[in-house]
């Protein structure tokens, strides 16, 4: 027994990051299929898929909030596919960006692309009627061209948790 | 046939010209395309999904009853509504994340039932359009033209979540069977399933690492087959690989250029609309130069 290291979890962060939509981490266990197919690992971040999940379940929470590679995800989902133990990885890797938004880290990319949706209802949105106009297209007929319909977006962003990260505009 | 027409963001305020290539071979196949008043954005990955899950489940929820209540199932052009407004319905089926959706939705008279299914335009014509029906409408078809398909990764992966899917995403037929039919060669390259590198967001975290992706398929492509052009029916591998790829040519990692086009664009022009109803002036002179 004298080589056995006994680690003391510090957080469970299981049930945390479950409730944010990753209920599968506790069941990953570690065979790296997903780290097989992802991009994030093709291209060199520091710790993808499975290595995260490993941190997840030894409750390791300043490594789970500062690293970047959750926002990189490309939300392919070919781990979905090929994952042996169900975990669905891109599931919890979604729920590892909300863990950063709780701890107030969110990406600058997805805090304007929210603002952009709650004022035009658009995460891209550009006064183009002109040029639609040459491609003989009609007008949009989004919320963004109606103010009722606007309203029901903006009323599904402020009853949501996103109201108390203060980034919502006023 | 009848379909909701999901617009997203993309194509109709940055890609008008892909809007009208969908809805005029649409019309000219006799697909009814109905457009969804007051929909919003899907909303994108980078967006509301990656700050709140109800939040999220919400928005397409909202989208997906606008389809309802016309009692149509949905149709997109964009892979990145495709696969959102997928994966909702997936996670929708969740009695229990249903019902918190609906108790928001209530508030304004909304209600999601489930009942539409999303597919995306590739979908429609590679399942749904009579093939007989469609290659009979091919009236210049393409000859000697040999076409890299790039189809983006959210149209092939995860097959669960979809209503149409490949029989093996990792190398997939569709879209082939598509270029094929008008009569260019798609061959087989290493990197055809590779991602595009735009992804939700790695061009903005990692401007370097995105380039790799698109520099590598580049590469991929012009050594194993030599394609004349590339055909994605994807409206964000579309923009990545359309500036990256003069971004690369201009920092000297390439020395080549592949015109891109959408699938309808494509089709558009063989079934005899005029390029420029799909095309923006200096895209209709290079494409009909390459097909001609």
């Amino acid at each position: 027994m004298k080589y056995v290291v006994r680690v003391e979890k510090k957080k469970n962060l299981v049930k945390v990051i479950s409730d944010l939509g990753g209920e599968g981490v506790s069941k990953c266990i570690q065979c790296g299929s997903c780290m097989s197919v992802c991009p994030v690992t093709l291209i060199g971040f520091d710790h993808p898929n499975k290595k995260l999940f490993k941190f997840v379940q030894m409750g390791e929470e300043e490594v789970l909030l500062s690293d970047p590679s959750p926002w990189a995800c490309v939300a392919c989902g070919r781990c979905i596919e090929v994952c042996t133990q169900d975990v669905n990885p891109f599931s919890v890797y979604f729920a590892l960006r909300r863990f950063q938004v709780k701890g107030f880290r969110i990406h600058p990319l997805a805090r304007e692309a929210v603002g952009s949706i709650y004022e035009s209802g658009h995460a891209i949105f550009v006064e183009n009627e002109v040029e639609r106009e040459k491609f003989g297209l009609p007008k949009v007929s989004s919320a963004a061209r109606s103010e009722k319909d606007l309203e029901e977006i903006r009323e599904i962003l402020k009853s949501s948790a996103i109201s108390d990260l203060g980034i919502l505009p006023r | 046939m009848k379909f909701g027409f999901f617009l997203g963001c993309q194509i109709p305020f940055l890609k008008p010209e892909v809007e009208a290539s969908i809805r005029k071979v649409m019309s000219a196949l006799g697909v009814e395309l109905i457009d969804l008043e007051g929909y919003s954005c899907c909303p994108t990955w980078m967006s509301v999904p990656s700050l709140d899950l109800n939040a999220w489940l919400s928005i397409s929820a909202r989208n997906l009853a606008i389809a309802e209540n016309l009692g149509v199932d949905v149709v997109t052009g964009c892979n990145n509504c495709f696969s959102v407004l997928n994966h909702a319905r997936y996670l929708l089926k969740d009695e229990k994340r249903k019902f918190e959706v609906n108790r928001i939705l209530s508030k304004f008279g909304k209600f999601y039932r489930g009942t539409s299914k999303v597919y995306h335009v590739i979908h429609v014509l590679s399942d749904f359009v009579d093939k007989k029906e469609l290659k009979k409408k091919v009236v210049h078809p393409l000859k000697d033209l040999t076409v890299a398909i790039h189809p983006g990764c959210q149209l092939l992966w995860p097959t669960r979540i979809m209503d149409v899917k490949e029989e093996n995403p990792f190398y997939p037929e569709k879209l082939k069977n598509l270029v094929e039919m008008l009569g260019a060669k798609a061959p087989y390259y290493s990197r055809l399933d590779y991602c595009c590198g735009a992804g939700t967001s790695v061009a903005y975290i990692d401007y370097e690492k995105s380039s790799y992706f698109v520099l590598t398929k580049l590469e991929s492509m012009k050594e194993e087959i030599e394609p004349d052009l590339i055909v994605t029916p994807c409206s964000t591998c579309l923009i990545q690989i359309e500036e990256m790829q003069k971004k690369l040519k201009k920092d000297g990692k390439i020395n080549f250029e592949i015109p891109v086009v959408y699938y309808t664009q494509l089709l558009a022009i063989c079934m005899g609309i005029p390029a420029n109803e799909v095309f923006r002036e200096e895209s209709a002179k290079i494409i009909l130069e390459v097909i001609r």
